[in-house]
């Protein structure tokens, strides 16, 4: 009888003590509790062994290079099929041959932490660029919905693909790096081979060397196997570089053609051949109509010549029926 | 059409041949750089807003085996869409030149006893504080600064936590707020507004959409929609005219940890919980006006200092009378904007006295001139000169601080 209530009360002791702990770590947060909660998402993450490798980074970068391709080339094609306007077409070609390239460029780039933060940048910096700016609207009118859209889930994938590799702290420094870079550089129109190096500078070599050496939720690296892992990743690149070139070599030729055709004098010419070929298409038109009006001429005319034919005639039978009747007044006159 | 595939081929080719000829004749000198624009006009480029090397050749890869050097041609078509298409959104205007030119002209002061202090917070301020760090860091170089943003909720947890010295702010700091982190430091906390905002409803630009009431933003975010009596999930509630008309309405918000977030919810949705439809939290309040400037359909709530061209902050109906107040630098400095705000650094000391000297020199730097061209720049709105924190930054003499 006597231990059920010392039972009891250590219950209810190892209770308070429990929702004192619970109370100590959240009250001094009341207001503001919100950090906490994001922070120990990723370390229950680090905690449940989730962190991805760097093989399993390096896909998913190639993956995405591919997906940004695949979204570039359908919302091109859009833009350009049956478009006669040459800029349009220009800078459009412009636009996806300088995107992809860069983003194959950077598939290539030995480190696969840079990879991804470089994809970053440039896909971040581009819809900065074309959408929000509304340069895209203001080239390419009501074709460039399908552009801006692709920009903006290029956006969505690779900031997705990012928090699976760094922390909300570490994706909040590479958004402020972007954000303060383009404040200073706002109008850049080069933006598709900018770096990260170039935009965080010291502090972003900084924040890879940590995310590289396991302060992230990418699997640190093994110093031992590196060497090993490091040539057969850039062998993969290499058929990986090799297999895609081709994809986009044919944009290389439009753009010397767009280039070409978007020069003053070749303008000219080939507007002047236009007008010429527009000129021959309209001939048999214009010869139907000049047959048309010289057909309606000869009928004027003949209409003309029949009637002034007929007041001759009737001029000439009145002259001389009026000569007869002269002739027969005179005779009557003499006899 | 049939003459002109006929036509297209062999100009292709004849195309290609010049092109080759063309690139030899007229090689780009390297002091010079040229744009072609649109028009066809060759126009000389500044030389610092190259970002890679003049040829435009990106730095091979190491492990390609064939790489495919940038084609100058297409390099051109995207510079020639650049500087001629350029339509800035915050145009450094005549009249924030004038509110800039208000403030006193900054004197550095001598002896400045080095330090370091971090700042974290609003991700509305993020931009404007590194860029005044960076200049700041500069005027003394024996001063150290660091600047994360995170939200505002965030920055005061950290200053509660004592892992920064300075909270960026958007909004007012509550009672609770305050009592945490007095309590939890047992020091004084000092709030010094820096720079206006406002809270903003975006849509995409081509998006009529006139204006927004209380009751219609609580349809719109609250999943209790107490001031509405259905939710409002389309286009055609709000605007029965709506050319989007019956297209669902999602709606991008910045994270939980948000201080424009926190005030906007404040204001239409008190005690409320966000709506769990169509409804994307963003990594930050750029991405928030990223989405209304891509979607047509998109809804989203942002800083002033966010805004784009192709999003169109809605004016906002005041509820007391007036017409809806579109959020403009004047209608913010004005306070007719019902959802204005300032933007403050919190910081904590024993008294006024005992403030950290860098810091308030640096509170002093964003009321002078120069800091608050750094926040028309960063499209923060200077605040109006009654705000001025004399307690703690002084008056200052004249046109200078001294």
């Amino acid at each position: 009888m006597r231990s059920r209530p010392s039972l009891f009360l250590t219950r209810v002791l190892a209770a308070c003590l429990a929702v004192a702990t619970v109370l100590g770590t959240t009250l001094p947060n009341a207001g503001c509790s919100s950090a906490s909660k994001v922070r120990s998402t990723d370390r229950a993450r680090i905690l449940r062994n989730q962190r991805i490798t760097r093989a399993q980074l390096e896909e998913m970068s190639n993956a995405f290079a591919d997906r940004y391709f695949t979204l570039m080339l359908g919302a091109s094609e859009r833009v350009i099929r049956d478009n006669r306007d040459v800029q349009q077409c220009r800078i459009m070609n412009g636009l996806r041959l300088l995107g992809v390239s860069s983003m194959y460029d950077i598939s290539t780039t030995p480190d696969t932490v840079t990879q991804l933060v470089d994809q970053l940048v440039v896909v971040t910096l581009q819809n900065y660029f074309w959408v929000d700016s509304g340069r895209s609207h203001r080239i390419w009118g009501e074709r460039a919905q399908p552009m801006v859209e692709a920009l903006r889930r290029a956006r969505e994938d690779i900031w997705s693909l990012a928090s699976q590799v760094f922390t909300d702290d570490q994706l909040e420094e590479l958004d402020l790096s972007i954000a303060t870079w383009w404040s200073r550089n706002v109008g850049t129109d080069f933006v598709a081979y900018v770096r990260f190096s170039e935009v965080a500078s010291t502090k972003g070599e900084a924040l890879v060397e940590k995310v590289r050496s396991g302060e992230g939720l990418l699997e640190p690296i093994d110093r031992a196997t590196e060497q090993a892992e490091e040539a057969r990743f850039a062998l993969e690149r290499s058929f990986f570089w090799a297999k895609r070139v081709p994809l986009f070599s044919n944009w290389l030729v439009l753009a010397l053609m767009y280039d070409v055709l978007a020069m003053p004098d070749i303008h000219r010419v080939v507007e002047s051949l236009e007008t010429i070929s527009r000129t021959a298409a309209t001939m048999p038109d214009r010869v139907n109509m000049v047959t048309e009006r010289v057909g309606s001429v000869e009928k004027t005319a003949t209409t003309l010549v029949d009637r002034v034919f007929r007041n001759v005639m009737i001029l000439v039978v009145t002259v001389f029926a009026g000569i007869y009747g002269i002739i027969l007044l005179r005779r009557r006159k003499a006899s | 059409m049939s003459r002109d595939r006929t036509i297209m081929p062999s100009l292709a080719a004849l195309a290609l041949v010049l092109a080759a000829c063309g690139e030899r004749k007229d090689p780009p000198k390297p002091g010079a750089p040229k744009d072609l624009r649109p028009d066809g006009t060759l126009v000389e480029v500044d030389e610092s807003q190259r970002r890679r090397p003049s040829s435009g050749v990106p730095v091979p890869p190491p492990t390609s085996t064939a790489p495919v050097a940038p084609m100058p041609a297409a390099e051109a078509a995207v510079r020639a869409a650049g500087a001629a298409l350029y339509a800035p959104v915050s145009e450094y205007t005549k009249e924030i030149s004038e509110m800039v030119d208000s403030f006193p002209a900054y004197v550095p002061v001598k002896g400045l006893p080095g330090g370091t202090f971090r700042m974290r917070g609003s991700d509305t301020m993020g931009a404007y504080l590194s860029n005044a760090q960076a200049r700041f860091e500069s005027i003394y170089p024996n001063v150290s600064m660091s600047m994360r943003t995170g939200g505002t909720e965030r920055g005061l947890a950290s200053l509660l936590e004592g892992e920064c010295e300075v909270a960026a702010v958007a909004g007012p700091v509550s009672d609770a707020q305050r009592a945490a982190i007095e309590k939890a430091t047992r020091k004084r906390v000092f709030a010094v507004p820096v720079a206006l905002d406002a809270v903003c409803v975006y849509v995409n630009a081509d998006n009529p959409l006139p204006a927004l009431s209380k009751a219609q933003c609580n349809g719109i975010f609250s999943i209790t929609h107490s001031m509405s009596p259905v939710p409002i999930l389309r286009w055609e509630q709000l605007d029965p005219k709506s050319p989007l008309g019956d297209a669902f309405l999602p709606i991008y918000l910045p994270g939980y940890s948000s201080g424009t977030f926190a005030s906007f919810a404040e204001w239409c949705m008190p005690g409320e919980e966000v709506t769990t439809i169509l409804r994307y939290f963003e990594p930050s309040s750029g991405s928030v006006v990223n989405a209304c400037c891509a979607y047509p359909t998109a809804l989203g709530v942002a800083g002033f200092g966010a805004r784009q061209a192709r999003a169109r902050a809605v004016a906002i109906d005041p509820g007391d009378g007036r017409p809806a107040v579109a959020p403009s630098a004047v209608t913010i400095r004005d306070r007719s904007y019902p959802l204005h705000r300032a933007l403050n650094l919190v910081f904590v000391a024993q008294d006024a006295a005992s403030i950290d000297p860098a810091i308030v020199q640096f509170v002093r730097y964003l009321w002078s001139e120069d800091g608050q061209d750094i926040a028309a720049i960063s499209n923060i709105v200077p605040p109006t000169l009654d705000l001025m924190p004399t307690d703690i930054v002084g008056t200052p003499d004249g046109d200078f601080w001294k």
